[in-house]
C-alpha cells in the first residue's frame, strides 16, 4: 500500500515536471519547423527575384521555373507587370492572390502565412513594370519532420516516467519492508510469542520505532515475569497461614467443633486456589495460547467424553445408569480444556455426592444455538419434593455448594449461565450454558 | 524442620511430636544447616521460602555434607519449581496449604525409602506385585497397565498390606491434597483399578472397601498370604 502510494505520487510529479519541459519544448520544435520552411521559400523567391532582372525571355524563364520546381518541395511563380502568370499559379482564392499582387505591386515584400501553407511574395521593379515573384510553400513542408520530433519527445517522456516509477517502487519498498517486518513482529507479540524481536533496517524512523517496538517487548515480558511472581506472591502469602490454620484446627478434638472448623477451612482452601488460579490466569492464557486472540477454547464433546469415560468406572460399582449422549462433530466452546473439565467433574461429583447408589443419571451437551452449547447433567435422585435440590446448589457441607460455584464462575466466564432446577424424574438437573468459540479473524500479512 | 513462619512451626512441632517424633525447627536457613550438621536427623523439613537464604541454596549446601533425606515445603504449586527442588536432592515435598496427615505420609514414605534397600524392592501381595523401581505390576505373572495415579494409589496400599487406609490418607499420600471433597476422586480410582485388576466392589478379591473407613488391600482368601 505505502508503496504504490509513493509510486503514484511520483508518477504524478513526474508527469507533471515532463509535460512542462515538453509541451513547450513541441511547440518550439513546430516554429523552428514553420521558419526553416519559410526561409527557404523566401531564398528561394529572393533568388528568382534576381533572375528575372537579369532574364528578359518568357520560355527561359519557364524552363528555369520548372527545373526549380523540380528540386524543391516549393512551387515558385512569377506574375509579369502585364498580368502574364509565368509557373504554377499559388493556391488560395483569387481575392486573396489579387490582395496579395497589389501589395506587393505597391513596393513590399511579405510573407502570408495560413493552414495551408505559406507564401512569400517579393516585388521587383524593373523598366517594364513591378514584377511579383511568389513561391508557396505547402503545409506539410511547413510541418515536416515535427511529427518525428514530437514523438521522439514523447517516446523520451514516456521512458523517463518508467525510470522514475521503478526507482520510487525501490526507494518504496526499502521504506515499506521494515515497516511490514515490524508489523510481523508486532502481530507476533500479540499472539503470544514473546521473544520476536524486530530486526533494526531501514530509515530512521523505522529503526527508531523497532527500537521502540523492542522495548515495548522487553517490558511486556518484564511485566508478564511481575506478574507471575506477583501470583507466586500471593500463592505463598495466603495459603501459608492457612496452612497453619489447618493444622492448627487439626489439634481440636471436640468432634462437632472439628467438623466445622475441617469444612470451614476446606471452603477457605478451595477459595484461596480459586483466587491464585484466577489470579495466574492472565499470564497462562498469553503465554499459553499462541495462536487464538485471548480467547481459549476446547473441543467441548470430546472434553465431557474424556471426563464421563472417567466417571464410569465408579457409576457401574455404584450400579447407577449413565445415559450419555453428545453432538458428533467437534465443538468448540469458549472455555479453557482445564476449565471445562473442572466443570464437568464438579457437575458429577455433585451426582455421586448427592443421591444414593444406584441412582441413575444422564449427561448430554447440545448445540442450543450458534452461539450457545448447553450441557446438561440429570439424575433421578430423590431430593425435589423434600428442597434438597435448592439447599444442594447453594449447600457447604462438604464444598458441594462451592463446586458449584466454580460451575457458576466458569460458565460466566465462558458467556452462559448456570440453572439448577428439578429433573424430569424428580432428581436435580443442572444446566450449564457456554459460549461457542468464534473463528478467530486473523490479520494476514499483506 | 527450617521454617519461618511461626504458625506453621509450632504446629507441625505440636503435632508430630504427638505422633511420637522428636522435632527440633528454626526459621533461620543457616541455622538450620549447623543444626543438621551438629545433631543429624533422621529427615528434614525444610520451607523454600526463608528470610536469610533462598531453600532452594540451603538445599545445595546440604545435599554438599549430607545424604539426610529432605522434605520440601513449599507453597508455589507449579511444576517447575517442585522439578528444581527434586533435581536439587530433595526426596519429596508438600505444597502448602496441608494437613499434618500429608506430612506424616510423607515422612513415612521417605524414611521408609532411606531405611533399607530391600524396601525399594518388588511389593508382593499374594498374585500381585508391584515394583515401584520399574512402576511395573503384574497380577498372577501378566503385566496391567496403570495409569500414574492408579499405579500410586496402589502401591500406597501394597505398602500397607491388609491394614485399612483411610480416603483422607490416601488423598493426602498420592493426591498431596489436604481438604475434603476429593473422595469420590479416590472412588474412581479405586473403580478403575478394580477393573483392570479383574474385579468388581460387589465381588472384590484384592481391594476390599470398607464402608465409611476406607479400604484394604488383601490377598484373596483362598490364596496364600503375600508373606
Amino acid at each position: 500500500m505505502m508503496r504504490r502510494r509513493i509510486a503514484a505520487l511520483v508518477a504524478a510529479t513526474t508527469s507533471a515536471v515532463i509535460l512542462a519541459f515538453l509541451i513547450p519544448m513541441g511547440m518550439l520544435v513546430r516554429t523552428l519547423a514553420e521558419d526553416r520552411a519559410v526561409a527557404g521559400a523566401s531564398q528561394e523567391a529572393r533568388g528568382v527575384a534576381t533572375l528575372v532582372v537579369g532574364v528578359s525571355d518568357v520560355v527561359e524563364l519557364t524552363d528555369l521555373l520548372g527545373l526549380l520546381d523540380e528540386r524543391s518541395p516549393r512551387s515558385t511563380s512569377v506574375l509579369l507587370p502585364g498580368g502574364r502568370l509565368i509557373g504554377t499559379d499559388p493556391p488560395g482564392s483569387p481575392e486573396s492572390k489579387a490582395k496579395a499582387v497589389s501589395r506587393a505591386r505597391a513596393g513590399e515584400a511579405f510573407t502570408l502565412r495560413g493552414d495551408e501553407g505559406a507564401q512569400v511574395v517579393v516585388p521587383v521593379v524593373t523598366g517594364r513594370g513591378t514584377v511579383v515573384v511568389r513561391t508557396a510553400v505547402s503545409g506539410g513542408d511547413l510541418r515536416q519532420g515535427v511529427t518525428a520530433a514530437w514523438l521522439t519527445l514523447m517516446g523520451l517522456g514516456v521512458v523517463l516516467m518508467v525510470f522514475a516509477v521503478v526507482a520510487a517502487d525501490r526507494l518504496g519498498r526499502r521504506v515499506s519492508a521494515p515497516v511490514s517486518d515490524l508489523a510481523a513482529v508486532a502481530q507476533r507479540l500479540r499472539a503470544g510469542e514473546l521473544e520476536a524481536r524486530a530486526v533494526l533496517r531501514g530509515p530512521v524512523e523505522t529503526v527508531e520505532l523497532g527500537a521502540a517496538l523492542n522495548r515495548l517487548a522487553e517490558r511486556i515480558g518484564e511485566l508478564l515475569a511481575a506478574e507471575r511472581e506477583a501470583a507466586a506472591d500471593l500463592s505463598h502469602r495466603l495459603r501459608t497461614p492457612v496452612t497453619a490454620l489447618r493444622l492448627d484446627a487439626e489439634a481440636v478434638t471436640e468432634p462437632g467443633v472439628a467438623d466445622r472448623l475441617h469444612d470451614h477451612i476446606a471452603h477457605l482452601e478451595r477459595t484461596v486456589d480459586a483466587i491464585v488460579k484466577e489470579a495466574r490466569r492472565p499470564a497462562r492464557r498469553t503465554l499459553g495460547q499462541s495462536s487464538a486472540a485471548g480467547q481459549s477454547s476446547c473441543d467441548a464433546a470430546s472434553v465431557v467424553r474424556d471426563r464421563v469415560d472417567f466417571w464410569s468406572a465408579l457409576a457401574v460399582d455404584q450400579r447407577r445408569d449413565l445415559t450419555v449422549s453428545l453432538p458428533s462433530a467437534a465443538t468448540q466452546a469458549a472455555i479453557d480444556a482445564t476449565d471445562l473439565q473442572d466443570v464437568v467433574d464438579a457437575l458429577v461429583d455433585n451426582v455421586f455426592a448427592h443421591t444414593p447408589d444406584g441412582t441413575a443419571f444422564a449427561v448430554s451437551l447440545t448445540v442450543r444455538d450458534p452461539q450457545l452449547l448447553q450441557l446438561e447433567v440429570a439424575d433421578a435422585g430423590p431430593g425435589a419434593a423434600d428442597s434438597d435440590v435448592a439447599t444442594r446448589g447453594h449447600s457447604t457441607a462438604h464444598s458441594s455448594g462451592l463446586g458449584l460455584d466454580i460451575v457458576r464462575r466458569a460458565a460466566i466466564a465462558a458467556g452462559g449461565e448456570l440453572l439448577v432446577t428439578g429433573s424430569p424424574s424428580g432428581g436435580m438437573l443442572a444446566v450449564v450454558t457456554l459460549g461457542i468459540a468464534q473463528d478467530d479473524h486473523r490479520i494476514t500479512q499483506g | 524442620m527450617i521454617e519461618d513462619d511461626g504458625g506453621i512451626r509450632s504446629a507441625i512441632t505440636r503435632a508430630l511430636t504427638d505422633l511420637g517424633h522428636t522435632v527440633t525447627a528454626t526459621d533461620r536457613g543457616m541455622s538450620g544447616l549447623e543444626l543438621a550438621l551438629d545433631n543429624p536427623p533422621d529427615v528434614v523439613l525444610l520451607d523454600l521460602g526463608l528470610p536469610d537464604l533462598d531453600g532452594l541454596e540451603v538445599l545445595a549446601m546440604l545435599r554438599a555434607v549430607s545424604n539426610v533425606p529432605v522434605i520440601v515445603i513449599t507453597a508455589r504449586d507449579d511444576d517447575a519449581d517442585m522439578v528444581r527442588a527434586l533435581d536439587r536432592g530433595a526426596d519429596d515435598y508438600v505444597v502448602k496449604p496441608f494437613g499434618i496427615e500429608q506430612v506424616d505420609a510423607r515422612l513415612r514414605a521417605v524414611l521408609r525409602r532411606s531405611g533399607s534397600a530391600a524396601a525399594e524392592g518388588p511389593l508382593v501381595v499374594g498374585g500381585l506385585m508391584v515394583d515401584p523401581r520399574t512402576r511395573e505390576v503384574r497380577l498372577d505373572g501378566l503385566a496391567i497397565d496403570l495409569s500414574r495415579k492408579e499405579f500410586d494409589l496402589l502401591l500406597a496400599l501394597a505398602q500397607r498390606p491388609r491394614e485399612v487406609v483411610t480416603k483422607r490418607e490416601l488423598l493426602a499420600d498420592v493426591w498431596r491434597q489436604s481438604y475434603g471433597g476429593g473422595e469420590r476422586t479416590v472412588d474412581v480410582h479405586l473403580s478403575w483399578l478394580r477393573r483392570k485388576l479383574g474385579e468388581t466392589a460387589a465381588d472384590p478379591r484384592y481391594l476390599h472397601s470398607v464402608r465409611g473407613v476406607g479400604v484394604r488391600l488383601a490377598a484373596p482368601d483362598n490364596g496364600l498370604d503375600g508373606h
